[in-house]
């Protein structure tokens, strides 16, 4: 689901890990505390540019998203026909009935609601910020990048390698759970046939494989590590150190402040809710 | 005097619940600088004695080890995983599991990073490293981006940084196409001649391992049953070769056949060049003109051949172009290819040159784009890949992605009873595919996972023989397998060939395509650019090495000899050897009269 890191000479690229961190880690925090559809729709726009400057290969974003689209779309409907939550300001006045209000729980009055509606769509908004932001941080950010900023911040080392090769094995398990599953569809096996119990069952021939595969490649995976001296000593040099330019500072700074103005909006105005 | 710089005093080394020893009393000393080679069948004990060379066993793989290994003036058992590691570089056969970083350069400091060296040494360490495996302008790229030798090279460059003075490799080409391979063993050439590093090698390679090696241990069942020189090895043990189903140069081969009838009288030759001149000499004074008519004849006898046995028509590919998703360019690209019944067809291409992509689109796995395909009559994107298996049999590269019963009797009878088979078609579609595949009927309550790689690779292959399909489509059926187990499984294909089926094979082995199939179709960038029988394709070095393929040594040595009458396109060592028979006792005839 994720992007993988791509070394580009571009302008995000060039920029602190840890700045790249505050820019698309305040989408995040955006994202989790505005409801509001038009600030929502607002928040796409800073990862959408800093993707677009990193020359993000946007092709690489369709399968995932294909795949998240039926999500969207449950999320969307579930939430204008049931949220009617007194926590939203705006009015839950009923746009249509889906059943009338006459017929008995839980169908009665059940219909798309205007607030709830609004905190539907602003939803949908949230969820691709942080998708667009979480694809374009790790595709502009090294996962050693990631690891350094992690034992910075106290997180033991181990722990950074841990996530790192979850990281680059995610794919490669993927791929071999398609070709698991091609090489059984070789010999006949239908997955789809059959009761809900039949089609748990017939899971049989590729995960026993899979975890096989998954083990053995684990194993292997260690043994080049130790091979390569991993955890020899107990500190790991970096490669690179990054210096904290003034364009790092210029950004970081101004997206704090933002960041701070807007939760005190948010709080004593209510802009950026509903 | 050169030092010592590996010794094994005594080996023994049994793993946990074995009833015998992987490796039994082994004693060695590896020179410093010197190049060893461990050749042996598949379960000989290569690769665990190579663990022992940097700890692995017994720090990290458990067992009951006697006797003693000092490496580097280290011994094993009591110096830690990483000390050994500085001296010791290991490489293994797969590249993907070596990688661990998102590029190149990280890759390559993980090493000395994990070392605690100062950034300015690690980056200096990167950089030449890089140099010496011929990866500068690489550096930032995606490691899993590269090419297969590329990855291999980069797992080279990354356990370069730690400095070691012993570079132990686990077959680090079984993986990779003649490319790749090509790459790799020239990298580990110049590491140990022009760097002077240490080398110790398992591998199945034996026309480079001649070449570049200084000495050669033959492993059998744990136990050295034979060890020296390249020359030595090749012309005094060829019956030990022969009988642990080890391979030869094919050089070596026919020069030792030729001596057994006072044919060739110098020493046998390991490379290409040093036949070359020998021949040479034996056959002076043959007439070019003679082999001319000869080639020309024989070619178009084959073509003959080919149209005699012409068939049905039972794969066919109409302007077929297929695209992956997300991806830019066109894996399979104007694609016209009929396959008739009852022929013995070769994919051949350098790696990612669409051979696999194409063999998925007969059994429906992938649909193409645009265009059609037809498997006996039917359309496949209107077919489902479960349909489409009843007719066509498709056996993958690697078993462990198919295995999964608790008994090798469950795991066959998986395929038939997909289909809705009888019981007693089930039954006796086991005991026939058992047959087949050589498969002992003592194994049928025994777990697949539990068996060796060749019985794996037997059980899997067997599992597609259960329900008798009318084509068989086998993706790499000998990577990673010693000669003996090779030879086996293409002479199944060819038995399975006889019957009337339709076999079609991938593979990188030129020698094997040459010996068993009877049409080559050759694969480049997602196109077929030739397709023809082995005769003709082999003779076509033009286009050959467009595909970076080589053709076997001994169609290599007839290509090369046609200034003193060999005919090009000779395929196998018969061929060559029925040749020189004829034209050498010709020769004696003539002298005579």
């Amino acid at each position: 689901m994720l992007a993988e890191y791509e070394f580009r000479d571009t302008f995000v690229h060039r920029l602190n890990p840890y700045t790249k961190c505050i820019l698309y880690g305040v989408t995040i925090a955006f994202m989790i505390i505005w409801t509001d559809p038009i600030y929502c729709a607002a928040l796409c726009v800073l990862p959408l540019t800093l993707n677009f400057l990193a020359r993000f290969p946007w092709r690489k974003l369709v399968t995932p998203m294909k795949a998240l689209t039926p999500m969207l779309i449950m999320i969307t409907l579930f939430y204008s026909l049931v949220w009617a939550v007194p926590l939203v300001r705006t009015p839950q006045t009923v746009i249509f009935y889906i059943f009338p209000p006459e017929w008995p729980f839980p169908l009665g009055g059940l219909g798309f609601r205007y607030g709830a509606s609004l905190l539907a769509i602003g939803l949908l908004f949230r969820i691709i910020a942080a998708f667009m932001a979480i694809n374009g941080f790790f595709y502009t950010t090294s996962t050693t990048d990631v690891i350094q900023i992690m034992t910075k911040a106290g997180i033991p080392y181990q722990f950074g390698i841990t996530w790192n090769m979850a990281y680059r094995f995610g794919p490669t398990m993927k791929l071999k759970g398609k070709e698991i599953i091609e090489a059984q569809r070789a010999r006949g096996w239908e997955s789809e046939k059959g009761s809900f119990f039949k089609r748990i069952m017939a899971i049989k021939p590729v995960l026993v494989p899979l975890f096989d595969i998954a083990l053995d490649m684990a194993n292997k995976v260690a043994l080049a590590m130790e091979a390569r001296a991993f955890g020899a000593k107990k500190d790991f040099t970096y490669l690179k150190a990054y210096k904290f330019r003034l364009i790092d500072w210029f950004l970081s700074a101004l997206t704090i402040v933002i960041f701070v103005i807007s939760v005190y909006a948010l709080i004593f105005y209510q802009r950026g809710s509903l | 005097m050169a030092t010592s710089h590996v010794i094994l005093e005594h080996v023994t080394f049994t793993y946990p619940g074995a009833d015998k020893p992987a490796l039994n009393s082994i004693d060695l000393e590896v020179k410093k600088g010197e190049f060893v080679a461990i050749m042996g069948p598949t379960g000989s004990g290569k690769s665990t004695l190579l663990l022992l060379l940097n700890g692995s066993i017994p720090h990290y793989i458990e067992g009951t080890l006697e006797g003693d290994v000092i490496v580097a003036g280290l011994n094993t058992k009591e110096a830690r995983i990483p000390n050994i590691a500085q001296h010791v570089g290991l490489i293994f056969d797969d590249p993907e599991v070596q990688l661990v970083c998102p590029i190149v350069e990280e890759e390559v400091a993980f090493g000395p990073a994990n070392l605690g060296l100062p950034r300015e040494e690690i980056q200096r360490r990167v950089e030449s490293c890089l140099n010496t495996v011929r990866l500068k302008g690489l550096e930032r790229r995606n490691p899993y981006t590269l090419s297969g030798g590329e990855k291999q090279s980069v797992a080279i460059a990354a356990v370069l940084a730690m400095q070691p003075e012993i570079l132990v490799c686990d077959e680090p080409t079984s993986m990779l196409d003649p490319l790749g391979e090509k790459k790799v063993y020239s990298l580990i050439r110049d590491l140990n001649k022009k760097y002077g590093m240490t080398c110790i090698l398992a591998g199945q390679e034996s026309e480079e391992i001649a070449e570049f090696a200084d000495r050669i241990l033959i492993l059998n069942h744990g136990e050295v049953v034979a060890e020296g020189s390249p020359s030595k090895v090749f012309e005094e043990e060829m019956y030990i070769l022969e009988k642990t189903g080890i391979g030869a140069p094919q050089v070596s081969v026919l020069a030792a056949r030729m001596k057994k009838r006072n044919l060739w009288k110098s020493a046998i030759p390991l490379a290409l060049e040093e036949a070359k001149v020998e021949l040479a000499r034996i056959l002076e004074g043959n007439m070019a003109k003679q082999a001319v008519g000869r080639v020309e004849g024989e070619i178009e006898e084959q073509e003959m051949i080919r149209e005699q046995t012409e068939g049905k028509a039972i794969i066919r590919f109409d302007d077929v172009y297929f695209k992956y998703p997300e991806a830019y360019e066109y894996a399979l690209e104007n694609i016209n290819l009929t396959i008739r019944e009852g022929e013995f067809l070769a994919l051949i291409g350098q790696n990612g040159s669409g051979k696999t992509t194409l063999s998925k689109h007969i059994i429906g796995i992938l649909k193409p784009t645009q265009g059609k395909v037809f498997v006996d009559g039917c359309d496949t994107l209107r077919a489902s890949t479960a349909e489409l298996a009843r007719t066509v049999g498709y056996c993958f590269q690697n078993p462990d992605h198919q295995l999964f019963s608790l008994s090798v009797k469950e795991e066959l009878s998986f395929g038939p009873s997909n289909f809705s088979l009888q019981p007693n078609e089930i039954e006796r579609g086991i005991y026939d595919a058992l047959k087949i595949a050589g498969l002992s009927e003592s194994i049928l309550d025994l777990p697949p996972r539990a068996l060796g790689k060749g019985e794996r690779q037997r059980v899997a292959f067997a599992s597609i023989l259960t329900w008798n399909p009318k084509i068989f489509v086998i993706d790499e059926p000998t990577t990673g397998q010693d000669l003996k187990e090779s030879l086996f499984i293409m002479d199944t294909l060819k038995e399975f060939n006889k019957r009337g089926k339709t076999v079609i094979f991938i593979s990188h082995e030129m020698e094997l395509v040459a010996q068993y199939a009877t049409r080559v179709a050759v694969m480049c960038q997602g196109q077929v650019i030739l397709n023809a029988p082995p005769k003709t394709v082999f003779t076509r070095t033009d286009i050959l090495r467009e595909s970076n393929i080589e053709p076997p040594q001994v169609t290599l040595l007839a290509n090369n000899m046609g200034k003193w009458g060999v005919p090009p396109g000779i395929l196998t060592l018969d061929e060559m050897e029925e040749f020189l028979e004829e034209t050498l006792e010709g020769k004696k005839d003539a002298r005579r009269v």
